[in-house]
């Protein structure tokens, strides 16, 4: 960073010392959202550009892969609104209102179990297959929730995430929680309880 | 689901530590299927040449380094001694292709005469020069001699008293240039 704020012939070190240091953790991480290798890695290299732009906001306090990764998030988010996929949501709708309705009951109940091999696949299977669903519908949802899960985002933090007040912050994650309840039931149905299978 | 149900969803769900609560397991079940199911990452390699070439690129598409090649440094003081040398190298050329020469000037008979160590060589060049700048001159050789003789504009103009500045040679009284060359005894 010290080398980029510099700036003249260094950057072409800096840049490469980046690629090196962090191109495999940032791909890993875009990969998990952006299907696509080669779409990920020129998010990855985007991302890459813009720290440079920036790097004069960099506080230099904190650590420096995490204020990479807020930009890279910041791309992805981009790149996922570009792409227009966004299905609309209307939890009015009388089936996802049982949906939400169902998964709120469920998880009155205590997370199964299963204690065996085949049934942890299923479980998982189930998962994957409803991600994957969910993903498509709703992807600027679904990838807040994987990197709250996986990185524990806070409240403020996706309030920068996204650019939104405090307020508006908050609607998004319940539409978050209700998106992932419609999308998710049939997993939660077997995650949760006595009936799971 | 309120306000606040849904934060404690979202603190469990990023793993802090929340009240046993339904949306906790709710928040629980997903945070375990996510980080559980998470893709082993791809390999890839640390460094790759084609990739950082790529990254530059991008980077002269932003405007941020030249997107021109950029040639090899040298050293100032390798700079400095190749340059000396090519200077030198030139002289030593130059040397070679002027010939000594030794001008008599003001003869008896009004001829000039010069030493040269290739006389032709000294001939075809002082011709050259005064017809380049518009003499009519003539060269000749008989008996070893390499002579020129040529009639000079009158006023002399100053490119025609330049080239014969430049080899020594005296304007003549009467505007008749008379030059003869020789070999060193």
């Amino acid at each position: 960073m010290r080398a980029c704020r510099e700036g003249g012939t260094a950057i072409e070190q800096a840049l490469r010392r980046l690629d090196r240091e962090f191109f495999a953790v940032l791909f890993a991480r875009a990969r998990r959202i952006i299907r696509d290798a080669d779409a990920a890695r020129d998010l990855v290299q985007d991302t890459f550009i813009k720290v440079w732009q920036r790097c004069a906001t960099y506080q230099g306090t904190s650590e420096l892969l995490p204020w990479i990764e807020a930009i890279l998030r910041h791309g992805v988010l981009d790149a996922l609104r570009r792409s227009g996929r966004e299905v609309a949501f209307d939890e009015d709708d009388e089936l996802n209102a049982r949906l939400a309705a169902h998964v709120a009951e469920l998880s009155q109940q205590d997370i199964a179990t299963p204690d065996d091999e085949l049934r942890r696949t299923q479980v998982a299977e189930c998962f994957q297959k409803c991600w994957e669903k969910f993903e498509a519908a709703a992807p600027s949802h679904a990838a807040v929730i994987s990197w709250i899960a996986a990185d524990g985002l806070s409240h403020e933090e996706i309030a920068e995430l996204l650019d939104r007040s405090p307020g508006a912050t908050r609607e998004f994650i319940s539409q978050c929680r209700k998106r992932a309840r419609v999308h998710l039931a049939e997993w939660y149905s077997l995650a949760f309880g006595k009936d799971a299978p | 689901m309120s306000a606040s149900d849904d934060l404690e969803w979202l603190d469990a769900l990023a793993g802090r530590d929340t009240r046993p609560s339904p949306a906790h397991r709710e928040a629980m079940v997903l945070r375990a299927a996510l980080r559980a199911g998470a893709a082993p990452a791809t390999p890839v390699p640390t460094a790759d040449l084609a990739r950082e070439a790529s990254l530059l690129a991008r980077a002269a598409r932003a405007g941020l380094i030249d997107a021109a090649p950029r040639r090899p440094r040298w050293p100032l003081p390798l700079a400095a001694g190749v340059l000396l040398m090519l200077g030198a190298a030139v002289l030593v050329q130059m040397l070679r292709l002027t010939p000594p020469t030794t001008v008599v000037r003001g003869d008896d008979d009004g001829v000039v005469h010069i030493t040269a160590t290739n006389p032709a060589e000294l001939k075809r060049r002082i011709l050259d020069e005064l017809r380049a700048a518009g003499v009519d001159a003539t060269g000749y050789e008989a008996l070893n001699v390499h002579g020129i003789d040529a009639d000079l504009p009158t006023p002399l103009p100053p490119q025609v008293g330049r080239v014969l500045a430049t080899h020594d040679i005296p304007v003549p009284a009467d505007g008749v240039l008379r030059i003869e060359i020789r070999s060193p005894e």
